[in-house]
């Protein structure tokens, strides 16, 4: 017992007491380094375990192409008249071309459009044109095909009239193409086109139905067949029958009512008329055929200048088109719209649904009393001209899209290490590129369409990419949630271990000294 | 509403009376057959009598026969019928679908029996009228009345039936409701514009018929009309005042019903054939039972199929199942063998247990059948934000075809205008809460926090152990001496 309580004392003794010191870890330094070593071979596995997967994206490949790289895009122009050589007509058009053109600006598409001259029959293909001459009149006649006809006259210099058209045809497309609009819609592959007839109120008025089968099939399918390697559009048709109070009142006047433009824009009531679509991806394009109220009708569409409109229609951008249909005051009951009654809304309907896509009536040349007569394309709705044009700007637009989708899906996959990338977002890149790839000067010269179609797939596989939901799901662990569960481990382990390295470090270097002492 | 598809070929659809969203998502997923309905409430047949509709389970339902049976139409389906009723039926993948093989031939069956019917879903089923909410029935349904009501049940059907002998996709839209008009302060004479207030507009411009029909005899005829109903109709036996609402137009907000609150009044409500329950035994959080019970009411055998599904995280054990049933007259008891039986067992977070039985209740008796499981453990991610409630388990189904005449089919026949017709009854059973071992939900951290905390402290003592130098103290007089002598 003495013995123990004299252990505690000595415990407790004052410095300058000598203690007898057995160190029993002579070898710390190993025991020391195999712990730490336990933790360095145990971070490739921490390291392995908390990764994402992230494929790896082809940024090189992707990098190559610039927004400043500037697309050409050559019209190829078959003139077949012993007084044009091609060569000269080549030259002439390049220079004047070069010289309309204007210096390209960062946020309007790069493109250049070019043409070549040369002899013979032109193939039916888009982008291939025939011009020819007239001698007599001095009206240049543009054809529902792909011709032309321009005058020259014996006075003339033929090739010099000639270069002329071509390079006002294709310098005024160029200028259209840089300088986009609004009112049509972003290019999709496919559009729900609907149709849909809205009766005011049937009470005590008129109860109407449509032949909308027959019309559509007789003066819409046409233009759907025409326009089908482009983009798709899927039509569906219904009848509202019962409309319900408007969200704007018409004007009354003495015989009629009336709704002035600055009115038209509140007209559609988008919530109750049951116009949404059921369509997981493709944009909708809505068609009303508007049957007014007994008492509101007749009701005219004013325009600007407080005057009829002579369509009794409007166009609400990006979102569709409306027609009023006024009915004489001995129909009564139930009415049926046949189809002879509705060509002329589909007519209004068809060059509505054409300015939403952004086909221009003005193509390629606008027509000017006595000097150009531009021919419309009655049957179809759609001239080879309009078509091919629509071709030319979607195909812009759309290597534009994808282009520009890619790069900003290489910007935002490195910005966020954290973010994973699936191997099926690097198939729909690879794709995307190889779709890039293939259009290539030479090959949009042969076909428009055909580029048109590429650009299409590049867009929509680098959009698919782009919007994929694996990228939204982001499993990625926040710096403060990493902090809050490793540090009540490893701060308490770290610091008798970092303790110990220094003694370590100390015992080594106090046996050098004494070494070499 | 019976309303034959339009015609349709490939690219083009054309609707007239036919709502077009729902012909579109028909086409698009290749849906050949679907109901759809949403329901508040269940059916209290023992006071009201045999239902009206083929009955309607609380909550969502939805089945529909598609073509090829494609795992991705099911989905595409459900997802773009919760977009248009604004419903979360988006929420039933696979852990809550089954194909049953006895109750619903070669049909999807998924059903949310959580899911609350409001105003939100309303909205869009008025939508699909032809008329909206602007003529006809649409016109009358008034939201404030409705969600205040015993019973709701609003549902969609597609069905193919022969039109000019052609077989096409027929359209319906049923709404059932149970109303006590006392609830809005209404006493025992009333008017229908009072009972749903709202003015009764015209009928819908484009219905072709549109009738205000109203039940007489049995257990009806303590109601008054006035005027007096201008035909009648015999369907199955049962008859129907029939007010034609496409001639009188708004003249019939004045039929005033009168209700007799005599002795008669009091006598209870006619029992339905078939009623079923289904209740939930057992006690703790390990381990339950089912336990349902299926009264026949008539004189004579009927052949039922039974259904019910429950989900993943309730482990059925088969040995378990009992079914006894019980003479309502003199009370003895027997073993009941169903003549078939149809099981489809779970799959953990994969596919829901499936049960089905055949077998023939005999006349006057109570069928009751158990069965027990087990409470499956859920991960932390998988309860739901009010875990301690419970889940919510869907109903066990009995499906039958009358023998006599049924209350639900002579209305459907007589809405279809068909006739008399031999059609399948359906009871729904009640829900019922599963309350499932809970976790607390901030153990997570808790248990990192205070794991580290004992291995760093192991770590340490180990540490320690291994590196530090131990000092022996020794006390010695003599070195204490020594170092005076120095």
């Amino acid at each position: 017992m003495p013995a123990l309580v004299d252990k505690i004392r000595a415990l407790f003794r004052g410095k300058g007491q000598d203690k007898a010191i057995i160190s029993v870890h002579s070898d710390r330094i190993v025991v020391v380094l195999s712990i730490l070593s336990v933790f360095l071979l145990g971070l490739p596995l921490w390291w392995t375990t908390t990764r994402v997967y992230r494929a790896d994206l082809p940024s090189t490949q992707i990098a190559q192409y610039t927004h400043s790289d500037v697309l050409e895009i050559p019209f190829n122009f078959y003139v077949d008249s012993p007084r044009i050589s091609p060569e000269t007509v080549q030259g002439l058009v390049d220079a004047k071309l070069a010289k309309s053109r204007l210096p390209y600006r960062s946020d309007k598409l790069q493109v250049a459009f070019t043409a070549q001259v040369q002899h013979g029959p032109a193939p039916d293909l888009p982008g291939h044109y025939t011009v020819e001459t007239r001698e007599e009149g001095g009206v240049a006649i543009v054809g529902t095909g792909r011709s032309m006809q321009i005058p020259v006259t014996t006075t003339t210099d033929a090739n010099e009239a000639a270069a002329k058209w071509i390079a006002r045809i294709v310098g005024k497309e160029e200028r259209e193409v840089r300088a986009a609009e609004g009112r049509a819609l972003k290019y999709s592959p496919e559009y729900a086109v609907t149709f849909t007839l809205i009766n005011e109120d049937p009470t005590g008025g008129l109860s109407v139905d449509w032949k909308i089968e027959q019309a559509l099939a007789v003066y819409l399918q046409p233009f759907i067949d025409t326009v089908s390697p482009l983009t798709k559009l899927s039509v569906s048709s219904q009848v509202l029958h019962h409309a319900g109070p408007l969200p704007v009142t018409p004007q009354r006047a003495a015989n009629h009512t009336y709704l002035t433009t600055d009115a038209l824009p509140h007209f559609i009531n988008s919530a109750g008329w049951n116009l949404a679509s059921t369509d997981p991806v493709s944009p909708m394009l809505n068609f009303i055929l508007f049957v007014p109220k007994r008492d509101s009708q007749p009701l005219l569409i004013l325009d600007d200048h407080r005057t009829q409109s002579n369509t009794n229609a409007f166009l609400i951008p990006q979102w569709g088109g409306i027609a009023v249909a006024n009915f004489p005051e001995s129909a009564h009951g139930h009415v049926m719209i046949s189809q002879a009654d509705l060509q002329a809304y589909m007519g209004i309907f068809i060059a509505q649904l054409r300015q939403l896509l952004g086909v221009r009536s003005d193509t390629p040349l606008p027509s000017v009393k006595d000097r150009v007569i531009v021919q419309r394309a009655t049957a179809t709705g759609i001239s080879g001209w309009e078509f091919d044009a629509q071709a030319r700007r979607w195909l812009a637009n759309n290597r534009q899209t994808a282009v520009t989708t890619l790069s900003s899906l290489i910007t935002l996959v490195e910005s966020m290490q954290n973010m994973v990338v699936m191997d099926n977002i690097k198939d729909q890149v690879d794709a995307s590129l190889a779709a890039l790839a293939k259009i290539s000067r030479a090959r949009i010269a042969v076909d428009h369409a055909r580029a048109c179609q590429d650009a299409i797939v590049a867009a929509t596989k680098a959009e698919g990419a782009f919007f994929d939901p694996s990228m939204v799901s982001m499993l990625y662990f926040p710096d403060q949630h990493k902090y809050a569960i490793y540090l009540p481990f490893f701060l308490p382990v770290a610091i008798p271990l970092f303790h110990a390295l220094k003694r370590v470090a100390k015992d080594v270097v106090a046996k050098r000294k004494t070494k070499t002492e | 509403m019976h309303r034959p598809l339009s015609t349709s070929n490939a690219t083009q659809h054309h609707y007239h009376k036919f709502p077009r969203q729902i012909g579109e998502i028909a086409h698009r997923y290749n849906v050949e057959e679907l109901h759809l309905s949403f329901t508040q409430g269940s059916w209290r047949s023992e006071q009201w009598g045999p239902p009206t509709i083929s009955g309607h389970g609380a909550g969502a339902e939805v089945r529909a026969k598609i073509t090829e049976d494609a795992d991705e139409d099911w989905r595409g389906l459900t997802n773009a019928l919760s977009g248009v009723f604004c419903a979360s039926l988006n929420f039933i993948d696979a852990t809550n679908t089954n194909s049953p093989q006895l109750s619903f031939k070669g049909m999807r069956h998924g059903y949310l029996p959580k899911e609350n019917v409001c105003t939100e879903n309303l909205t869009p089923w008025v939508k699909q009228l032809p008329c909206q909410g602007m003529a006809g029935l649409g016109a009358l349904l008034n939201p404030y009345r409705l969600y205040n009501m015993h019973f709701h049940s609003m549902s969609v059907d597609l069905a193919p039936i022969a039109v000019d002998g052609k077989e096409v996709l027929g359209y319906k839209q049923t709404l059932a409701v149970v109303v006590n008009p006392k609830t809005f302060g209404l006493e025992d004479e009333w008017t229908l514009a009072q009972l749903v207030d709202r003015d009764v507009k015209a009928a819908c411009a484009a219905a072709e018929r549109s009738t205000i029909r109203v039940l007489q005899g049995g257990g009806s005829d303590r109601v008054v009309l006035e005027p007096k109903p201008e035909s009648e109709d015999v369907v199955d036996g049962y008859r129907f005042g029939v007010y034609d609402a496409k001639k009188q137009g708004g003249k019939l907000e004045n039929i005033k019903f009168s209700v007799d609150t005599g002795a008669a009044a009091r006598q209870r409500a006619a029992q339905p054939a078939i009623v079923a329950h289904r209740y939930v035994t057992g006690h703790g959080g390990s381990s339950g039972g089912v336990e349902s019970t299926i009264v026949n009411n008539s004189d004579k055998v009927v052949h039922v199929s039974y259904m019910d599904t429950l989900p993943w995280y309730l482990r059925l054990y088969m040995h378990t199942l009992t079914v006894e049933s019980e003479s309502l007259v003199d009370g003895t008891a027997s073993k009941l063998k169903p003549s078939s039986m149809h099981y489809k067992p779970a799959v953990d977070r994969g596919r829901p247990a499936l049960l089905e039985l055949e077998m023939d209740l005999p006349a006057q008796s109570r069928v009751t059948l158990r069965y027990g499981f087990d409470k499956g453990f859920l991960k932390y991610s998988e309860h739901p934000p009010d875990a301690n409630r419970g889940f919510n388990i869907g109903p066990a189904i009995v499906s039958y075809t009358p023998i006599d005449t049924d209350l639900a089919c002579a209305v459907g026949a007589m809405l279809e205008g068909t006739g008399a017709r031999k059609c399948t009854a359906r009871v729904y059973t009640e829900l019922f809460l599963a309350s499932l071992p809970t976790p607390d939900f901030s153990m997570p951290y808790n248990v990192i926090t205070f794991t580290c905390t004992i291995l760093a402290l192991f770590f340490g003592r180990m540490f320690n152990l291994l590196t530090r130098d131990f000092v022996v103290l020794k006390e010695t007089k003599d070195a204490g001496q020594s170092k005076k002598d120095e």
